[in-house]
């Protein structure tokens, strides 16, 4: 098991600095695809820790990578607002998106492209855990 | 943080200068762009030649100059690399935009 942490101010220039950062970290344990599916997935949850939790705000926000043999898994910890309760189960699939939409895609991305995704809100804070297979189940 | 050139037929090229055209970036290149469809084109091309990811934002921006074009003109786009077809492929983004392989082919196209 290897594991690697970041923290970061909560602006956009940083969370795109981060997410670059954690792709690469698991770039040789994940397939091509699911790799890119990583860091679709870990870019829109951090951009909406910026937006939506601290909405302009200053804060940080901490990450952390975790590779087992299984799995990678994506921790991302913030003190912003927490996104409301049921948002994520109400995400569409990804198979019903409206292409022509502007905004909005951020949590059916998250929870499509992740095999796991755990959110828990407490008051010291919000933790998402997105966890990536490194092989199908088929494969 | 774009690039444009504007072809003798009326096509315009517009690159976005960030290989990364995601929330930190979108909202300038969507400015930008949509000056350009305001001072009158309508035929455009984006050339993703150097982009090399793309996020929900960057997609949105994307959406946003579609719209603002309307059904006066046309947007393409080119140069789609691997992640950045993934992200239009899962979020349907291939059945908006037509896609070339590059700016020749693209400019050709709108030319017509």
């Amino acid at each position: 098991m290897s594991r690697s942490e970041f923290i970061i101010h909560a602006t956009l220039e940083e969370v795109d600095g981060l997410t670059r950062s954690l792709a690469d970290l698991a770039r040789t344990c994940l397939p091509a695809e699911k790799l890119v599916g990583l860091e679709i997935a870990v870019a829109e949850a951090l951009n909406n820790v910026v937006l939506h939790g601290y909405d302009g705000r200053e804060g940080t926000i901490s990450a952390a990578l975790t590779v087992r043999d299984g799995a990678v898994t994506v921790e991302i910890r913030d003190g912003g607002r927490p996104v409301p309760a049921g948002a994520f189960e109400a995400a569409g699939s990804l198979d019903d998106m409206d292409p022509l939409v502007e905004s909005g895609r951020g949590l059916g991305l998250m929870v499509g492209l992740s095999d796991r995704l755990d959110y828990a809100s407490a008051p010291d804070g919000n933790c998402l855990t997105l966890e990536f297979d490194r092989q199908d189940p088929a494969g | 943080m774009i690039r444009t050139d504007f072809h003798e037929s009326g096509v315009c090229v517009i690159a976005p200068e960030s290989a990364r055209l995601t929330a930190a970036v979108a909202g300038t290149f969507r400015d930008e762009a949509t000056r350009i469809i305001e001072s009158g084109h309508s035929r455009l091309v984006i050339d993703l030649s150097d982009v090399s990811f793309v996020d929900s934002s960057g997609l949105g921006a994307l959406v946003a100059l579609l719209k603002r074009v309307g059904n006066r003109g046309e947007i393409v786009v080119c140069g789609v690399g691997e992640a950045v077809g993934q992200m239009f492929r899962i979020t349907r983004m291939e059945r908006v935009f037509q896609s070339f392989p590059g700016p020749r082919e693209a400019v050709l196209h709108l030319a017509q």
